[in-house]
Order: C-alpha cells, then sequence, then structure tokens
C-alpha cells in the first residue's frame, strides 16, 4: 500500500460541492411568513386569475389543520414554517428576452454548465447539427428567468414555458389538470406548495406529437432564508412522447433551506413521458450543518390506455431527500417505470422510493432501486406496488440493492406489497452488501487506484439505472457519483 | 385523530370486566399498569396494525377467560415444567417474566400478565445433551403466560398448539443451548393473538416452524434478538387459508451480536376472501457485523377475493453483512398445469399437487404437513 491511502473510510469520505457559490443580485425577497396575505401578494404578482387565488387559500386552510408527518426514516429538527421567506426573485421585470436578462445570472448558468443560448447543448458543446439540442427553462428562486427554444418547439406545436406563464396563456389545460394528479390536500408539503408555489415548468405535447428535443428545467436556490416551492405540469396529449431532465444546484450555507415541490404528470392513450432528475441539492457539511430539505411529492397517471411514463433520478444532494415519485396505472396495458440511484454521505438521510398503484388491465411496472451509502448517512427505501381489484393479469417487478461504504452508514428497505388480485404477479427481491475485498483485489491487481476502482464498483452497480437516462445526463450523473466519493476507500 | 385512536384504545383497555387471577404472588400489577400508561398504545391503520384491528384484539382480552390448570406433561428426563407459584420455578419466573418480552415494548404483553389466567415454566437442566420427547403446549383459548428457558448447553424441543387463546411466550436460550419450537395452529372461528419472544445468547440455536390454517382473526407478533455471537436463528412455515379468515404475521430478527445467522422462509396459499399479512424484518445493529441473514415469503392467492399484504423490511446499520429478503405474489403458473394436464391429470388435481408441492417446500413435519392439509407422500421426515 502506498502512503497516499488513507487508512479508514471515514477519513476518506469528503465530498466538494462545486455548485456551493452564491449569485451577488439584487433580489426582492417576501418577508418570513406564512399568512393568507402573502398567499394573495404571490397571486397577485403573478397576476393570476380569481379561481387560482381561492385554490391556494383553501389549500392553506387545509394545510393550517394538517399535521406534519413524522412516519419517514429521517431525523430533523421541526421546521419553523413562520421563519420562511415564501417569494424571492431578482428584482426589476421579467426579461422578455435573453438579452435582457441580468449578465450575473447568465454568468451562475455559465457557471453551472447549463446553456440558456440556443446554440449550445447541455455539455455545453456548440451545437452540431447532428447533436440533439435541449431546451431549458431556468427557475432562479421563486421565478422562471428565461426558456429556451420556444419558438421551435412552438412550431410542433409543443408548448413549453414557465407554470407563471401557462396560468395566462393556457388557462384552461392549467385549471383541467392542477391537482388532479396530486390533490392540494394529499400530504403536508403538498397541501403547502398549493398554496405558495412560485413557478416551475408546464408542457403541454399535442396529440401524436414527439418532443423534437429533450426538455429540461433547471433549479436553483440563491436568496437566503427562502424556500423555494415549484410546480410543474406535464401532459402528454394522444399519442405523443416528451423526455424531460430536472437539474437542482444551491449555494452552501449553514442554514437548511426547504424544497416542497409538486410534479404532476398526465399520460393519455398512448403517450409516453419519460422524467429524468440529476438531484444535485447542496447537501450539508461533513458534520450535517446546513443543506437543502428536500420533501419532494412528484407523481404521475397513466390515464390512458397503452400509457407509459418512467422515472429516473440520480438523487446525490440534499440534507434530507424525502420523496416517492410514484405511477397510477389507471389505463389498460399502461407501463410505469422507476430507476433511482441514490447516493448519501457524511450526515445526509434520504428515506426514497416509488408507489406503483395498478388500476387498469395488463399493468406492468417496473422498480429498479440503487441505495448506495457511506459516511455516516442513512439511505432508505420505501416502496408500495399496490395490485387492485380489477388489475387483471397486472405484473411488478421491484429489485432493489444497498451498498455500503464504511461501517457508521446504514441502509434500510421497507417495500410495501398489496395485492388484491389472484392474477397479479408481484415480485420483489432486495440485497444489502459492501464493496467486497475481492471486488477491490481485483481492480487493484490490476494497478487501478483504489479510489478509481470504488467509482468503478460503484458505476457498474448503478449501470441498470444510468442506462435509462438520457446521454447527457448519463455523463452528467456518472461525474456526479465520482464527485461524491471522492476519497472514499482505501 | 390520532390522539382520538389513542382514546378509544385506552378505553377498551382500562375497563377490566372480570377479576383476573394472580398467577404468581411476585406480579405487581400496580407497576404493570403504569407500564401500559407509559407504553404508546398500538395506533390503528397505523405499522404494526395496518391491516388488523388491535381493537378486536384488545376486546378478546375483555373477555373472560377459562382457567385452566392443566400443564404440560413432562415426560422425559432433563426438562421441568412448573407453575408460577412452584417453589422451584418462582425465582427464576420472576427474574425472567416480561424482561424478554417488555425488550421489544409490547403492551399487549404486559396486559396479557395483568390478565393471565394461568401462568408456566418450562426449564431445561443443564447439560442435558439428550433431546427427550418434545414437551406438548396443548391448545387453550385461555389467557396465559409461559417462560421457556433453556439452559446453558443443553437440549428442549416442545410442539405448541394454538386456538383462539391470548398467550405470550418468553424464551431465553443461554449460552450452547438449543431450542426447538414447532408451533401449529389448526382452524379457530375466535380472535387469537400469539406472542413470542426469544433472546438467543451466543452458540446457541433456536429453529422454528410454524403452520397455520383459518381463524376469524390471528395475530402472531414474534421478536428474536441474537445477543450472543455466532448464534443461528432459522424460522420457517407457512399457511392455507381459506373463507374469510385472517392471519396476520409480525416476524423481527434483531441481530445485536456478531458472526450470526438467520433464515427466515414463509410460504401461503391464500383463498376465497381471505387475508394473510407478512411483515418479516431483519434489523442489524452497528455492533453486528459478519451476521448473514436472508428472508423470503412466497404467496400463492387462488382466488380473486384473496389479498396479501407483504412487507419484508430490511434495517441494516453495519456495512460488513451479508443480507437479502424475496418476496412474491401471484397465481398459479399456468405452465406447470398444462404440464401436468399433458400427462393425464384432471386440472383440479394439477392445481392440488403444484400447491402441495408448494407448501411441502416449508413443512418439515408429519403434524406440519396434516394441518396444511397437504399429503404426507414426498414430505420430508422431520
Amino acid at each position: 500500500m502506498t502512503n497516499n491511502i488513507a487508512t479508514t473510510p471515514e477519513e476518506l469520505i469528503r465530498k466538494e460541492y462545486t455548485a456551493g457559490f452564491v449569485t451577488d443580485i439584487e433580489t426582492e425577497t417576501f418577508p418570513p411568513g406564512l399568512s393568507e396575505e402573502v398567499v394573495r401578494e404571490i397571486s397577485r404578482k403573478k397576476a393570476e386569475p380569481e379561481w387560482l387565488t381561492e385554490w391556494r387559500l383553501d389549500a392553506l386552510r387545509r394545510w393550517e389543520k394538517m399535521e406534519e408527518p413524522t412516519w419517514a426514516h429521517v431525523k430533523f429538527p421541526s421546521i419553523d414554517y413562520q421563519a420562511i421567506s415564501y417569494f424571492a426573485a431578482p428584482k426589476g421585470d421579467k426579461p422578455k428576452s435573453l438579452d435582457e436578462v441580468d449578465p450575473e445570472l447568465l454568468r451562475t448558468y455559465e457557471k453551472l454548465g447549463i446553456p440558456l443560448h440556443e446554440q449550445k447543448i447541455l455539455a455545453g458543446v456548440e451545437e452540431e447539427p447532428s447533436q440533439p439540442r435541449v431546451a431549458v427553462d431556468a427557475v432562479f428562486d421563486s421565478v422562471s428567468i428565461t426558456t429556451t427554444f420556444k419558438e421551435t418547439l412552438k412550431e410542433h406545436g409543443v408548448v413549453f414555458c414557465s407554470f407563471s406563464e401557462a396560468v395566462q396563456s393556457h388557462p384552461d389545460l392549467v385549471k383541467k389538470y392542477l391537482g388532479s394528479v396530486v390533490p392540494k390536500t394529499d400530504n403536508f408539503y403538498a397541501a403547502l406548495n398549493s398554496a405558495v408555489f412560485s413557478d416551475g415548468s408546464f408542457v403541454y405535447v399535442p396529440k401524436g406529437v414527439r418532443c423534437p428535443m429533450e426538455l429540461s428545467t433547471y433549479f436553483r436556490i440563491n436568496a437566503e432564508n427562502t424556500g423555494q416551492f415549484e410546480r410543474t405540469l406535464i401532459i402528454a396529449d394522444e399519442g405523443s412522447y416528451v423526455s424531460y431532465l430536472e437539474g437542482c444546484t444551491a449555494p452552501m450555507r449553514d442554514e437548511n433551506q426547504l424544497h416542497a415541490a409538486v410534479v404532476e404528470l398526465i399520460a393519455l392513450d398512448d403517450a409516453q413521458i419519460k422524467y429524468s432528475t440529476v438531484q444535485n441539492w447542496y447537501p450539508g457539511d461533513e458534520n450535517g450543518v446546513g443543506g437543502i430539505y428536500n420533501f419532494v411529492t412528484k407523481r404521475g397517471t397513466c390515464r390512458g390506455a397503452r400509457s407509459h411514463i418512467s422515472w429516473t433520478q440520480v438523487e446525490t444532494g440534499s440534507a434530507i431527500t424525502w420523496k416517492y415519485p410514484s405511477v397510477i396505472l389507471r389505463g389498460d396495458d399502461s407501463i410505469g417505470e422507476f430507476y433511482s440511484v441514490a447516493l448519501t454521505n457524511n450526515r445526509q438521510q434520504a428515506d426514497t422510493g416509488t408507489k406503483m398503484t395498478h388500476i387498469g388491465r395488463n399493468t406492468k411496472s417496473t422498480i429498479v432501486s440503487k441505495g448506495i451509502s457511506a459516511g455516516h448517512s442513512s439511505n432508505a427505501y420505501r416502496g408500495l406496488v399496490r395490485m387492485n381489484p380489477g388489475a387483471r393479469n397486472a405484473r411488478n417487478y421491484t429489485q432493489c440493492d444497498s451498498l455500503l461504504i464504511g461501517s457508521e452508514c446504514a441502509a434500510h428497505t421497507f417495500p410495501y406489497i398489496e395485492s388484491r388480485r389472484q392474477d397479479a404477479i408481484v415480485e420483489h427481491e432486495a440485497t444489502t452488501t459492501r464493496v467486497s475485498d475481492d471486488q477491490l483485489f481485483m481492480c487493484r491487481q490490476r494497478g487501478i487506484e483504489p479510489e478509481k476502482a470504488v467509482s468503478m464498483i460503484v458505476n457498474g452497480f448503478c449501470r441498470d439505472v444510468f442506462r435509462e437516462l438520457p446521454m447527457e445526463f448519463a455523463v452528467e450523473a456518472s461525474k456526479l457519483l465520482e464527485v461524491s466519493l471522492e476519497g472514499a476507500v482505501g | 385523530m390520532v390522539g382520538a385512536g389513542h382514546q378509544s384504545l385506552a378505553a377498551a383497555v382500562c375497563p377490566m370486566t372480570f377479576q383476573p387471577v394472580k398467577i404468581a404472588p411476585w406480579i405487581d400489577a400496580k407497576q404493570i399498569e403504569q407500564t401500559i400508561e407509559n407504553t404508546r398504545l398500538p395506533q390503528p391503520r397505523k405499522d404494526p396494525w395496518k391491516y388488523t384491528s388491535v381493537k378486536q384484539v384488545l376486546e378478546r382480552l375483555d373477555n373472560p377467560f377459562e382457567r385452566t390448570d392443566q400443564l404440560p406433561e413432562q415426560n422425559g428426563s432433563g426438562v421441568f415444567v412448573g407453575d408460577f407459584g412452584d417453589p422451584k420455578i418462582s425465582s427464576l419466573a420472576h427474574k425472567y417474566v416480561n424482561q424478554i418480552s417488555n425488550s421489544s415494548n409490547n403492551v399487549l404483553a404486559s396486559l396479557n400478565l395483568l390478565r393471565a389466567q394461568q401462568g408456566y415454566a418450562i426449564v431445561s437442566s443443564e447439560n442435558n445433551d439428550s433431546v427427550g420427547p418434545a414437551v406438548q403446549i396443548p391448545a387453550s383459548d385461555s389467557c396465559e403466560r409461559i417462560l421457556i428457558l433453556v439452559q446453558e448447553r443443553a437440549n428442549l424441543e416442545f410442539i405448541e398448539h394454538t386456538s383462539g387463546g391470548n398467550r405470550v411466550i418468553e424464551c431465553l436460550i443461554l449460552p450452547g443451548g438449543q431450542l426447538v419450537h414447532r408451533r401449529i395452529q389448526p382452524a379457530t372461528t375466535h380472535v387469537e393473538y400469539n406472542s413470542l419472544s426469544v433472546n438467543v445468547m451466543e452458540n446457541s440455536s433456536y429453529k422454528m416452524t410454524q403452520y397455520s390454517v383459518g381463524a376469524q382473526l390471528r395475530r402472531n407478533d414474534i421478536v428474536i434478538n441474537i445477543e450472543g455471537e455466532g448464534a443461528r436463528v432459522d424460522v420457517s412455515g407457512g399457511w392455507k387459508l381459506a373463507d374469510t379468515s385472517h392471519l396476520d404475521t409480525q416476524l423481527a430478527v434483531n441481530h445485536r451480536a456478531k458472526g450470526a445467522t438467520s433464515q427466515q422462509k414463509f410460504h401461503g396459499v391464500v383463498g376465497d376472501s381471505a387475508r394473510a399479512i407478512f411483515n418479516g424484518r431483519i434489523y442489524i445493529a452497528r455492533n453486528a457485523p459478519k451476521t448473514d441473514a436472508h428472508l423470503q415469503n412466497k404467496n400463492i392467492a387462488t382466488s380473486d377475493g384473496a389479498a396479501i399484504f407483504t412487507k419484508p423490511e430490511l434495517e441494516i446499520y453495519a456495512d460488513d453483512v451479508a443480507c437479502s429478503h424475496g418476496a412474491t405474489s401471484g397465481q398459479l403458473d399456468e405452465q406447470q398445469i398444462f404440464y401436468l394436464r399433458t400427462r393425464g391429470i384432471p386440472d383440479d388435481r394439477s392445481r392440488e399437487l403444484i400447491l402441495e408441492g408448494f407448501l411441502a417446500e416449508i413443512v418439515e413435519h408429519e403434524e406440519g404437513a396434516r394441518v396444511l392439509g397437504i399429503e404426507s407422500k414426498g414430505v420430508p421426515g422431520p
């Protein structure tokens, strides 16, 4: 063994968070506190119609009567909801084009590697005609800064804009589908979001259209003492296809910030939605100080026959991750998928998984979950597969594996299986292991440095999930894991 | 809402409609009541009572139980059976009763001690290297408390029949001891509650089989604590449910010492409008590296009204471990049926044969085969 190899995993597990800078920009922020007046003010700022203001207020009144849930396998001090500011946005009017966007903001996105200029693709390389393009909606604190390729998409009939914009331009669609998958009283955090949601993305893909490019939203929290409460709504009309990517980062701060988003997906007959997330919120420092509380409700409904919703997530950030991207399989022959890699390090905690509710006939779901725990972290998979009495010939296959790196971390699995149908088939398997000495020895013997070896082993462990990611994200996710595991094993 | 649930449960628990018998002078009812007061009562529709009515179990505790004075027969040498009042047993019972089950924080076990109509202990003598005939614990619809103590390097085997009662068993297996426990649960129309807590010390072993058929409501809480290095735990069983029977098995294996192994394997057949609930948990503490723990639960539903709820859990705090679990739920394999049909076996018989084969995988003795209603042919001997 050489000298530069540290002796214990604890010494070695360090994580560099490169997106932790703060953008120095003038911000308009609401004073902390939550009341009907605050909700009305958010709604007024966005010039929302009366029905939406009332919808928000109803959610607030219901939220006030709700109790904070405590069942997750995570621990955190109680949140003072009156100490959070519920709106923060760069000062000034919303820019009409990219040229009007504050150069400081543009620099922020450049630093994060997010192309806001339409000639670039996500990886930052100049576009070549043969390469796929990515349309980006950039959400900064509570507002959307810009959305790229809107015109190109419009030619195909695809609506891709910020949620606030959709309320103005497509009120009928918003009214019809908002809260139809995640009702405003679904849970404590969804109710809070329904009251105070600020911006997020809205996508509508019309009948028979295959969206010509990847759509993506990049969420950035910048302001202090704020929370981010975005709302995303994606509707894929009959026979359409859309692939949507989501990324997120935040500055390094000693305080915890709340991110309580709601994402609703609706797939009609023969439609397909592919939703990918690379979640890299600030995870807090090695002692667990600071970091984002990522309490998100994500749910899709396969409303139409032969529809297909697929969630792929790579979760490496956040002090606490508490979310279950789910699919309600209502349409006959519909398909739900969930592919997840969740990595926790230092003092991070994750309680994540999925729910697959089979209602329609011949519905199928696949769950592949890979949890990696390092440092003093805790990583739990929690899942529910429910076969309702009408789900004739429904099928589910679940595989959830955990990998432990270091002796101080924890990995848990809580899969609920509920079957009320004779011909429904549910299969679940799970394993928990550590990076084995044999694997490491084999790599070391071939001259591979220990860190590289672990990285290779972890990447191999996650391969089933990575191959579901769009190419640009797969590269990013792979790199993210390398950074996260830097120096993980000796 | 949660508060209201607590209130109604507390109301169900507090009034005592009959005078319980004091099964031993050392039972301090006041102290137990105090413990119950301080313990969080089970919450309806929440884990671990998500699918079974805790109210029904509590109501059953409120109905007078028949008192039976009959103790299990003591056939072999090397084992002693006596009630809690027996001078030979009294001090041991005083020392251990409600200590093993208390560690799992089970309020129902404390309630059982208050309402118990009978309490006795089965104690093996040290170093009894030959296993005598198994001690038989007869079926009873009474409220009973049983302590089983396996002394160092001793062997003990007991066969337990349950039938509509409320029975709490605490087992302690001292270093090097071996305990074999066969539990048979025939049909009953009552509400039945069984709690079993086992502490397994170093280099000792606990082997349990449990075979169940229908009951109006049958709940089995099983907690096995591995407290010593190198211990071995092997728990397996099966159920065959029909009509509207309800069976809920909550099994936790807690690894609290290093280098131990545990296996859990359960197969179930659920028909008509029956409900089968299985929650199997493997817990591995930080100080339990080199653990090898596996769990498997397979279910076959034979009708559309049948409901299967299964949750195989892992909770792991040590890295150098090998753990796995698997759970399946499905119907009979059409290909297997086709295979038998092509060989001239009628459809009904083909289905029966496949189900028998499925249950035979977990049946280890004749009595188990009998209660599950499968032919003994082809079933391995004990």
